[in-house]
């Protein structure tokens, strides 16, 4: 019998691995989507969504491809999985997922096909738009340059390209590569971790998607759980897929504060200095704002 | 395990199995091992209880109840005692050490109802002292209740206590009067009258009573029987002339005030009364006489507004009276009125040095340093005089003044004693049998008026002032020529004809016309002794027809404005509707405040303004069903089904006093200025009742604490809870309802709220509205209280399948977008 069994689940509620079925639309990630999508709508070219680890990123860019209809755009996610990418690599991809069928060896012959595809997708009344995940490992200059050259890429009033950045803080540091990109971000949107309220309808949210009968954990845990993982999700699901296996092994109906405490201390996070994320506040934004004007001025 | 458990555990078994004998046996070992355990006693009592040994239960129910009552836990004691009262009604000391506990914890509405219930007990059994010392309790616990007072005073008066009664009922008596409630004076005189026929002062104010409530004729038959058995009765006569004043019978009240003034002729405000009688009876000469006579002594006294206001409607009525003139001109000297001692002396045609003249001859009317000090006072008068108290003034501390004979000529000139009392009887022609005004109004100036035109021979200003009149009927109505000869033909009349007409006209109208009538008399029996002619009727008619056309113009014209505000009205509430935008939140968000601050009417018009816009809004018909409970219009139907509230409160008839109701009043009077601590208190005995399963004992004081907003919102849930438990679903309904109504309601409020709804509707059977209810609590939070199981449970059911999410697919048709480098 499967912890699966034992709590009348259906499936796992607490697998980090991408589920759109398991996303949860809180107040912040639907800020996000509403500004990316604001982005692409009014053809800003480049915007950029910054969030430390864990924090839902990737499950929003997926999120936002879901969001695009292809009778509308001509999406695609590209997710970097290292930083050794080249520049023709990096434009041959993009070409092939905006529909470049066979992409040309050389640079500007697969530029001008690009672009050809570019205003074919315009003349069909769409929008092409391509997202990039973990965006923070485009850590070379020349490819900074050439996204900008894509971004060149537009007809008298229009950009034909509109490209989102999703990766952690150190993605303003490849901006910083070409200044003249930096400046071009058009929307910026800083994800933070989840206060925790939201931690606890995010266990319940996905609890319930996972057809839980009753809620699997005692209610002073949930504000436990949160502190050990400082309100990031992917961590949240970490300690809760381990709690809900442990209180399986114990043969316990739900997860009391002894399991709870066992598997943090098996993660190691009980070491982990537990800092109560400071709840986000409009000075925040405020902050934010003008640290990136600050860094606009520097340029 | 000890042997204490082991008996508990036992005992467990026992109960399990419905073996109450066995239980008990282990419980009486329980106790008898330890004596203070009070848990053990208390189930012993009720497993006493529930085996019908009664005495063996209050035994124990007694024990710890003391124990409670002893160690300071008064609500838990009163929740035992109210059971043992339960088992046993007939023990008056159970009553007796519910009404000290109540006391003690401060809970008087409920102490008064314990001693009520006391007093029922000794009434019942013949016991008059033991329930007067009852009584004597409350009145000390409750010095204000007016409801124990009289039950006292009539327990007294009932029991012999004469003495005590009448002391009881002076007391009750005083309290009314402070606050003008004469609707219940009447109803306590007609209460003590039986024990005391005779009592004057009882008869004085029974008739005062009457007059002040809509009865004056019956007040004024009283009144008059009174003073048949002491003429001298000040009081009674003050009474009386209100009471004539009050059927607008000038002339009896002029005559009364005479009388009063034959004792005490120097009593300015009675001569001011009489004058003001004078001038409503259309007497004119004879209250300029009065005011000529008076008129420095009404300067002395700081009058000289009422002496501006009585010169200015003489001058109005007798515009050409030479001493009216004069003397207002003086008066407008004095008082610095240049405007309108200029507007007189051109009205007058009088030449400006004739102002000089005229000054100096008034100022001979008045003394010198007695005007020196009038126009040094005049500003503060002119500031601090109310325009009421020309017509108020003369009586003092509003007491009106009485009657006297009507055919005598003013009794100044008679000795007082030749002032028989039969004039009460003649007036009592018309008083008694209900009333023919117009007739007795009208015989009586005919009589006065043939005395007057002895009197005083000359009043020509009198029919001038007619002529003027008809003129401007005529110019309003010229095709009634009939006016118009009226007017020409008024001096051909003799004194002695309108008589006869004025008695003719008034047995065929109205009061009001009796009034006209007595005016053109006047002024036609100043004119001549000569030929009446029937016209005389006929114009004096017409008169009145064109006034009762001037009247429903008027009505009319009322009616008009009304309308248009009406319509107003309705553009002002359609305005919202016109914009299609109300912000229903928002608006029961402002009714909401309306509620907190008392203010039911406001908040009941928004929740209609919101209903008219929304006519399903839950919420605002939940307010309205509020507001209509705070405001006692309606008392939930379950909320005391053996106790129809409503009912029982005195709204239909505010003037009786209900002895019945009398703690009850107190408890619901109370409410509205509840202290925090008393609906603490209330709450806490309610969840003492609850947990003793005194369910409605336990709603009474929920109902109590619920108007106190501090456990407005607890009261109302657990109100509600005891009614699910009692099976009256549907109060219950409406108490969560209410509870989900209540402004300000925290989000965790409201999802228990909903949910206990929820649970209500699945034990009344109603599956659906259940589900209905679960699934919008599951919304919010889906592991509430477990409400996905429930939900689910609920589902099976009814045969509803579960909703799938797995229609909410991944990334998979979008597999192809996605690349990897």
């Amino acid at each position: 019998m499967s912890y699966l069994e034992q709590f009348g689940l259906e499936r796992e509620p607490f697998s980090n691995a991408p589920d759109a079925r398991f996303y949860y639309d809180t107040e912040q990630h639907s800020q996000a989507l509403l500004r990316l999508m604001y982005a692409i709508d009014s053809n800003k070219g480049l915007a950029v969504l910054i969030g430390g680890v864990g924090t839902g990123k990737t499950t929003l860019a997926r999120r936002m491809l879901e969001n695009l209809p292809e009778e509308k755009y001509e999406s695609s996610l590209l997710v970097m999985v290292h930083s050794g990418i080249t520049q023709e690599w990096i434009l041959t991809r993009i070409a092939m997922q905006l529909g470049v069928e066979a992409p040309a060896m050389d640079r500007l012959t697969l530029l001008k096909q690009l672009y050809d595809r570019l205003l074919d997708i315009e003349e069909s009344g769409r929008r092409a738009v391509v997202l990039i995940d973990e965006a923070q490992m485009l850590e070379s200059r020349e490819l900074m340059e050439e996204f900008r050259g894509l971004l060149n890429l537009e007809i008298p009033g229009k950009k034909l390209l509109n490209i989102i950045f999703f990766g952690l803080p150190e993605v303003e540091d490849c901006l910083r590569l070409d200044e003249p990109l930096a400046q071009r971000v058009a929307v910026k949107y800083h994800l933070k971790s989840m206060p925790v309220e939201t931690t606890e309808a995010y266990i319940k949210h996905r609890l319930r998607v996972a057809k839980a009968p009753r809620m699997l954990f005692d209610a002073d845990t949930v504000p436990a759980i949160h502190r050990y993982a400082g309100g990031v999700p992917r961590l949240i699901n970490t300690i809760c897929d381990n709690c809900l296996f442990e209180a399986y092994l114990r043969k316990l109906p739900r997860v009391n504060a002894q399991v709870l405490n066992s598997v943090v201390g098996d993660l190691g996070l009980l070491q982990r200095p537990v800092v109560e994320p400071p709840p986000r506040s409009e000075a925040d934004d405020l902050a934010e704002i003008e640290s990136m004007l600050d860094s606009l001025e520097q340029k | 395990m000890s042997n204490k458990a082991k008996l508990l555990a036992s005992a467990q078994k026992n109960l399990q199995k419905g073996q109450v004998a066995k239980a008990i046996r282990d419980f009486q070992k329980i106790v008898e091992i330890d004596p203070k355990d009070i848990r053990s006693r208390q189930k012993l009592a009720e497993l006493y209880s529930r085996a019908h040994q009664l005495d063996n239960a209050l035994e124990e129910y007694e024990a710890v109840a003391r124990y409670y009552s002893e160690n300071g836990f008064y609500l838990k004691a009163i929740a035992v005692y109210k059971q043992m009262q339960k088992l046993d009604e007939s023990q008056v000391k159970i009553y007796h050490r519910l009404a000290e506990l109540n006391e003690k914890q401060g809970l008087i509405g409920n102490a008064l109802a314990e001693y009520r219930s006391l007093v029922a007990h000794y009434e019942q059994h013949q016991m008059a002292a033991e329930a007067i010392s009852v009584l004597q309790k409350m009145k000390e616990l409750e010095p204000e209740n007016l409801n124990v007072l009289v039950k006292y005073a009539e327990s007294c008066a009932c029991s012999g206590m004469r003495d005590k009664a009448r002391e009881e009922f002076q007391e009750v008596l005083q309290r009314l009067l402070e606050k003008d409630d004469y609707g219940k004076i009447l109803n306590l005189c007609n209460m003590f009258l039986p024990f005391f026929p005779e009592d004057p002062e009882i008869l004085l104010h029974k008739g005062d009573a009457l007059i002040r409530t809509g009865q004056p004729e019956a007040g004024i038959a009283l009144l008059k029987q009174l003073l048949a058995n002491d003429s001298e009765a000040e009081q009674a006569l003050r009474c009386l002339a209100h009471g004539y004043r009050v059927v607008a019978d000038y002339d009896s009240e002029r005559l009364t005030f005479q009388r009063l003034l034959d004792r005490n002729g120097d009593d300015l405000d009675l001569r001011q009364a009489l004058i003001q009688a004078c001038l409503d009876g259309r007497d004119y000469e004879r209250a300029l006489d009065e005011l000529e006579e008076w008129k420095d002594a009404f300067f002395e006294s700081d009058r000289i507004r009422v002496l501006k206001a009585c010169y200015e409607t003489l001058r109005e009525e007798l515009p050409q009276n030479e001493r009216v003139i004069k003397t207002l001109h003086a008066i407008y000297e004095i008082s610095g009125d240049g405007d309108k001692l200029f507007d007189l002396m051109s009205s007058n045609n009088e030449p400006a040095s004739a102002s000089d003249d005229g000054l100096v001859e008034d100022l001979e009317t008045l003394d010198d340093d007695l005007l020196t000090d009038v126009v040094g006072d005049l500003e503060s008068i002119e500031d601090s005089v109310p325009e009421e108290s020309l017509r108020e003034g003369p009586v003092e501390g509003d007491e009106p003044v009485p009657a006297v004979e009507e055919n005598e000529p003013p009794s100044s000139e008679l000795p007082a004693d030749e002032v028989p009392l039969e004039f009460l009887e003649e007036v009592a022609g018309s008083d008694s049998g209900e009333p023919e005004p117009d007739l007795v109004s009208s015989s009586v100036v005919a009589g006065d008026a043939a005395a007057v035109m002895d009197e005083e021979p000359g009043r020509e200003e009198a029919s001038a002032v007619e002529v003027e009149v008809e003129l401007e009927l005529e110019l309003e109505f010229d095709d009634e020529s009939p006016v118009s000869e009226t007017a020409d033909d008024s001096d051909s009349v003799s004194a002695d004809a309108v008589v006869d007409t004025a008695t003719t006209v008034a047995a065929e109208s109205e009061s009001t016309r009796t009034e006209i009538v007595a005016t053109s008399e006047q002024d036609l029996e100043a004119v001549a002794e000569e030929v009446v002619e029937l016209e005389e009727v006929e114009e004096v008619e017409e008169v009145e027809d064109i006034e009762d056309i001037e009247d429903i113009e008027e009505v009319e014209d009322i009616e008009d404005i009304e309308d248009i505000e009406d319509i107003e009205d309705i553009e002002d509430i359609e305005e919202p509707a016109a914009e299609t935008v109300v912000d229903i939140p928002a608006r029961l968000e402002e009714a909401g405040f309306y509620m907190q601050q008392g203010l039911f009417a406001e908040a009941e018009r928004v929740c209609r303004e919101i209903l008219d816009f929304d006519a399903v809004c839950v919420e605002a018909r939940d307010l309205l069903a509020e507001i209509a409970v705070r405001q006692g219009k309606t008392a939930p139907a379950s909320t005391r089904p053996e106790e129809p509230v409503a009912e029982s409160l005195p709204d239909e008839d505010e003037s009786a006093f209900d002895w019945d109701d009398a703690f009850r009043r107190t408890q619901y009077e109370g409410a509205a200025d509840m202290l925090p601590e008393d609906a603490e208190s209330h709450y806490n005995l309610g969840i003492a009742y609850k947990e003793m399963g005194l369910l409605e004992d336990a709603i009474k004081e929920f109902d109590l604490a619920m108007n106190h907003p501090v456990r407005r919102l607890d009261s109302l849930s657990l109100k509600a809870l005891c009614l699910v438990e009692t099976g009256d679903f549907d109060a219950a309904e409406e108490a969560f309802r209410l509870a989900l109504a209540y402004p300000g309601i925290c989000p965790d409020e409201r999802l228990n709220l909903t949910f206990e709804i929820g649970q209500l509707k699945e034990r009344a059977g109603m599956a659906e509205e259940a589900l209905e209810c679960f699934l919008k609590v599951a919304e919010s939070d889906h592991f509430y209280r477990e409400v996905g199981v429930r939900i689910k449970q609920l589902r099976a059911r009814l045969g509803i399948a579960e909703n799938d999410l797995t229609g909410n697919v991944g990334t998979a048709g979008n597999r192809k977008k996605v690349t990897y480098l």
